[in-house]
Order: C-alpha cells, then structure tokens, then sequence
C-alpha cells in the first residue's frame, strides 16, 4: 500500500512541474515569422554565399552548394575559385588599425592593379547590394561564415580604391559620387539584414565609405549639398536579428527535450531523464 | 515554459535597438553590462537555469549605429562646409547630446562624444583645419 502511495505522490509532484503554460502571444507571433522566413529561399543570401565563386560560375548555384556542405559541417572554403586578395595585403587593412587610413590613400600606384586584378569581385559586390530579400538562411548569426564577410570587406576597399583614382585622375565629384552611390546601396540594406554580424559590417563598411568621402571633400575642398540621410529606426533597429536569434534558442530548447543524454555527463541516464521530467520546455 | 521565459530578454533587445541615441544615453549602461539573471522558478527550476545563462545585452554593437549616425553628420557638414570649429557656430549636430557642442578635436580629427568608448573610430572624420 505504501508503495502505491510513493508512486501517486510521485506522479502528482511530476504532474504539477511538467504542467506547462500556454506559449505567450508574442513568442507565438515570432515562431509564426519564423516559420514563414525558414519556408523563402534568399536569392540574396545565397548570393553572397556564393560570392567567391570561380568566374565562370553561377554565383547562387555556387552559394547553394557552400550552404550544402556548411550544412553538413564540412568546410566550404574547398570550393572557393575566385582569386581573393591577399589577407596580409595592407591595402585591405582596417581603418581602425594606426597608420592603415594613410597608407591606404598615400599608396597611389597601387590602387589600378588591385582594381584591376579583382574586379569581378567588385561586380559582385554591387550586384549582391542590389538584392533586396536578405534572409539568413543559417539559424545563429553564430554560424555566419566569415570568409565571406571578408569577402565584403575587400570587395568595399576596391569601391573606396576606384573612387580614390576617380578623384586623381577625374574629379572629386566623380569620385564622392561612386562613394554615395555606393552608400546608398549599403543603406538600403539596413532595415533587410537579420544577422548581427553582417548589419555591424555594413556599418564598417559604410563608415569606411563616409572617411573616403570626409577625406575627398577636405583635400580638394570639394563641398556640395548631398545631406546623405540618417540610419533610421528600422535601419537600426534589431528586431529581425533579435527574433532569429530567439527562434534560435527556441530549436536549442526543444532539442533538449526527449535527449536526456544531454544532461546525464557526470550522473546516471535516469538522473538526465528526472531533470527533463521536471523542465517546461 | 521556459521558451516564455526567454521572450522579455528579446523584447527588450529589440526595445533597446529602436531607442533615440539620446533616449539611448539615458539609459547609462556598463560597457560591459549583460542581461541581468532571472530568479529561480521552482515549478521550472531548469528552465530558470537556462533563461539565467548570460546573453549579452549587444548595447555596444547598438551604440555603434547611433556612431555612425554622428558619422554621417560629421560628414554631411564637411561637405555642406558649414564645419566651423572657431566658436560654437559648428552646424554638426550630435545624435546622441543634440543640445551640445559635443565633439572634440585629436589630432587631425573632429570626435563626437558618446556613451561608449570608440575604438574604431565611427564618430569621428579627418578634417585638415582641425590641427
């Protein structure tokens, strides 16, 4: 008898923790967009997944298959064809790093052969900022890959180089003009972006895009009224990245569930599966 | 139901990010600050663990869109040329102290000030007059 009693008691006390509330609205209207976002394929992602592509490749086809073996955590760089510039090339140093913004606008006879060496990459660059359907089409900006981020940041050093030659050898209007051209493009991206890293890159890039142009204007005392518009609320804003992430940890959560093993390292399976028993997921 | 348990964390990420620099300012957070633990829920004790784990509140990496924002002034003004640093006629205006002459010059740069450090360099331009 009195073991029937511990064995009620026991199930009434797991009864009570494993009685869940209902999911809140708002998670319910996240895990809806969620939904919704997983069911779109981004020509746009996939693009620039596909950035280093060889020349005569399909750059979103190219992109497709670097998803594929990401996916199936195998290195995609195996694929990678396009020539990319050197990483220790100093043209392509950071802003932030001492010396690199002079040496960067001193070294003059350098800025047409780069152009010219990595043009293609260029083209792509602009053709991936003329995409308007950005969508991570990982789960975490954790899993972004940098090498195409990388790939961002040379391909925005070659536009800041071809405007240093415009202003050279054309004019400073010219010059400043491909800059905000440029920028404009980079803008138009904020408010898409739902990946933390790649929003705070475009950030660089945009600011790396406005020194250019600051320094354009003050060594030929070029002014002219452009007024170049304020990031905006929704530009700025975090929402799209902030529900990824939350969508994220929702799978994070339900893939705890029914996986005891997850949490018996250092005890017993059983001990793994009486902590699930009394966890709301 | 700890997926519940995790949506404030992420409203108020969202909330934070859609602030005015100035609003944003206000709100005087650490360089370091993370979100805070939640307390212990004894009817989902692992649960409450999991929501507890520190997520970074990204406050930093917000802080540097309003940056650029002062960028973008800075900038507009050098090529209106209405940067004019003798008086306090300067016609940039800092996002985040817009009723101040918030800026300073290092070296060949004019700096916006800001909440949060700025390695980087975002609130500031190269400006030859300004030595």
């Amino acid at each position: 008898m009195k073991y029937i009693f511990l064995i009620l008691i026991t199930v009434i006390v797991l009864s009570i923790f494993k009685g869940d509330d209902e999911l809140l609205p708002t998670a319910t209207k996240w895990l809806a967009i969620i939904e919704l976002d997983a069911q779109v394929e981004s020509q746009s992602f996939l693009y620039l997944n596909g950035i280093m592509a060889g020349a005569d490749e399909d750059v979103i086809q190219f992109g497709r298959k670097r998803l594929k073996l990401i996916n199936q955590q195998q290195d995609p760089d195996i694929l990678k064809t396009l020539a990319m510039p050197e990483e220790d090339n100093s043209l392509y140093c950071r802003f932030s790093k001492a010396d690199c913004f002079d040496y960067v606008v001193d070294n003059e006879s350098a800025w047409a052969a780069e152009l010219k060496q990595h043009e293609e990459l260029l083209t792509r660059y602009r053709k991936f900022l003329s995409f308007s359907d950005f969508k991570s089409m990982f789960d975490s900006s954790l899993l972004i890959d940098y090498t195409v981020i990388e790939s961002l940041r040379y391909a925005n050093r070659l536009t800041l180089l071809e405007s240093l030659i415009l202003s050279t050898e054309h004019s400073p209007s010219a010059a400043i003009k491909l800059l905000i051209d440029d920028s404009n493009n980079l803008y138009q991206q904020f408010p898409i972006v739902d990946d933390f890293v790649l929003k705070l890159i475009l950030g660089n890039l945009l600011a790396n895009n406005l020194d250019i142009i600051a320094y354009i204007s003050d060594k030929y005392n070029y002014h002219a009224s452009i007024d170049f518009p304020y990031l905006t609320v929704e530009g700025r804003s975090f929402k799209k990245m902030a529900i990824r992430e939350f969508g994220w940890g929702v799978e994070l959560y339900r893939s705890l569930d029914g996986n005891p093993e997850l949490f018996h390292k250092g005890g017993t399976y059983l001990s793994g599966l009486l902590i699930l028993s009394i966890s709301q997921i | 139901m700890t997926i519940n348990g995790s949506t404030p964390a992420t409203k108020d990420m969202i909330t934070m990010s859609e602030l005015t620099a100035e609003q944003f300012t206000k709100m005087e957070l650490a360089d370091e600050a993370d979100y805070e633990e939640q307390e212990i829920d004894f009817f989902n004790p692992i649960g409450s663990v999991l929501n507890g784990i520190a997520r970074p509140s990204y406050h930093t990496q917000m802080a540097r869109l309003h940056d650029l924002n002062g960028k973008i002034s800075l900038v507009n003004s050098l090529l209106e040329s209405k940067m004019n640093l003798e008086g306090k006629s300067s016609q940039f205006s800092n996002p985040y102290y817009p009723n101040s002459n918030a800026y300073s010059v290092e070296g060949n740069k004019i700096c916006l000030s800001g909440p949060f450090e700025d390695p980087d360099g975002i609130r500031c331009v190269r400006y030859s007059n300004a030595k």
